[in-house]
């Protein structure tokens, strides 16, 4: 009992603070891959 | 009865779809080529990819199968979490398979296999990679229909309405944004995911006490609750599945290893891997927490024999307006996110090698382009003729194992003998596909026909999938080594 105990709050720990950083540099990444990919096609065009 | 109400709780839904369909809109102004639409231009990088990959692996009924595990095993039932988890770690660590397959910059894995084993393999493995990949997806809109059903009180009547609804609104995004939008959906979708699950499960821990949920588990369950090496219905056969299954769909299930290859190197493909292995974790030990309120809540015989109810129920009938609303966009943004990425998934399988002695890989981006939107839209229509014709027998998911087993056997012992056994051929190659496909199928209609029904149950899905790895791996060494004997010869 007291490893699962141990393990839940360490899964739903684990869990939040994953939400928090990828919510925030998640955000940043599509960014980048929507310049990237607009830069590509620029770069077709020219 | 449930909590259901529709102005507080419609306008948070309402409010989440809109947005996550706006986006996924949005971004189909960039796509341009195939591989825009099918890898996104392999531009992902890491914590894109770990969103995108979380999102996807947890639909609606995945989380309805795991929480069916806490119901009847109590914790044992996330043994399969702690296997997929310790699988990804392993496999992002050392870069096992994925690394050769990502440098290799093919958009899927029977595309690699052309080069080792000929075009006759590559053709049957998409086949079996489609036939596996949809039965399993197949069954995925009736529980999300089962779920909203329930949880949001609608009458049963509306149920297929409500499984085409959600099939539409996924379907509009997918084909006309390809991969692109399903990762910027995918991301919105982790969040709101993420929200309402740590909500609902603080939720019900605080409701009925961590102390009270065990003592629950325990004297429902006894100590198999606990440790599934004592559980009677769990058992060694049923953990060394388990672990095949993990290994095997963390190296060659399309929808998680497409996150590799779309991701802009080799490296980031791998870190991907390592950032999303403990997310397994949270994809079993969630649900099974939810599992477990039910059992506390209803007690182990009203849900004896359909236990995939159980947690929707529970949640219908504990959760109050307002978090109602919040968990059901969670729910349903999990499962438009997996719906999507497996439509996806599977039509770049059909087009990418199934279709590959039509187009030749000669036909331009904007046709290639049309073609996998009517390959998404068709697979659709699938999806919905399945999920309201297939009765769903036993554990549901034992039933993705097994469908899940008809491509991962093989797929998983070819592409470890394309990588690393220089011996390997394609009589080899083919034998495997053979054995992986013949087993798991044969079962699944010994199961569904009533005087082999008695036979299906005796041998049980464990024993089988078990032996199908096996048996697929000494197919695979077998068939080689004859056709290395008979040239030698």
């Amino acid at each position: 009992m007291i490893f699962w105990t141990v393990f839940v709050i360490m899964v739903l720990l684990w869990y939040a603070i994953l939400t928090v950083v990828v919510g925030y540099r998640g955000g940043k990444d599509i960014r980048n891959m929507i310049r990237h990919l607009e830069q590509q096609h620029d770069e077709k065009q020219v | 009865m449930t909590n259901f109400n529709w102005w507080v709780d419609g306008s948070i839904i309402l409010l989440y779809v809109v947005g996550a369909v706006t986006a996924g809109l949005y971004v189909r102004r960039y796509v341009k080529k195939v591989d825009d639409f099918l890898v996104a231009g392999r531009n992902v990088d890491l914590y894109l990819g770990i969103a995108s990959l979380s999102a996807t692996e947890f639909g609606i009924a995945t989380c309805m199968a795991n929480a069916e595990l806490g119901y009847k095993y109590g914790f044992a039932g996330i043994t399969p979490g702690i296997a997929l988890a310790l699988a990804m770690f392993v496999v992002g660590s050392t870069g096992f398979c994925i690394k050769p397959l990502r440098q290799q910059k093919v958009i899927t894995i029977p595309e690699l296999f052309q080069a080792k084993f000929g075009t006759k393999v590559r053709w049957a493995s998409g086949v079996v990679i489609v036939l596996g990949g949809l039965l399993n997806m197949g069954v995925f809109l009736r529980q999300a229909g089962d779920f909203l059903v329930i949880v949001g009180g609608f009458d049963l009547r509306y149920l297929e309405l409500i499984m085409t609804v959600i099939l539409v609104g996924i379907a509009v995004y997918t084909i006309l944004g390809g991969m692109l939008s399903v990762l910027v959906t995918d991301y919105i979708q982790f969040v709101v995911m993420s929200i309402g699950l740590l909500a609902v499960v603080g939720l019900i821990i605080w409701s009925f006490g961590w102390e009270t949920l065990n003592e629950t588990a325990y004297t429902e369950l006894g100590a198999g609750a606990y440790n599934p090496l004592v559980n009677g219905d769990y058992g060694i056969d049923r953990i060394l599945l388990d672990l095949l299954v993990a290994f095997a769909a963390v190296l060659t299930w399309q929808t998680m290893i497409s996150r590799v290859l779309s991701a802009k190197d080799a490296l980031t493909g791998q870190k991907i891997y390592r950032g999303t292995s403990p997310f397994f974790l949270v994809r079993f030990t969630i649900p099974a927490v939810l599992g477990i309120g039910a059992l506390h809540f209803f007690g182990a015989d009203l849900f004896a024999e359909n236990g995939v109810l159980a947690m929707p129920n529970l949640l219908s009938q504990l959760v109050p307006v307002g978090l109602l609303g919040i968990l059901i966009a969670a729910m349903l943004a999990a499962d438009m996110s997996t719906n999507s990425s497996y439509m996806i998934a599977w039509s770049s399988v059909i087009y990418n090698d199934i279709m590959r002695p039509i187009h030749k890989g000669l036909w331009s981006d904007q046709k290639g382009i049309l073609w996998n939107r009517v390959l998404i839209a068709v697979i659709g229509v699938f999806l919905l003729l399945y999920g309201l014709w297939y009765p769903l027998k036993g554990d549901l998911w034992v039933y993705m194992q097994v469908t899940g087993t008809i491509y991962l056997a093989s797929m998983s012992v070819i592409l470890i003998a394309a990588c690393y056994w220089k011996q390997a051929n394609n009589w080899g190659a083919i034998a495997a596909i053979t054995t992986g496909c013949v087993m798991p199928i044969s079962f699944l209609i010994l199961q569904q026909a009533p005087a082999t029904q008695d036979m299906a149950q005796q041998l049980g899905p464990y024993k089988l999938g078990v032996s199908t790895y096996a048996c697929t791996a000494i197919a695979m060494v077998m068939g080689s080594m004859l056709k290395n004997k008979l040239k030698r010869t």
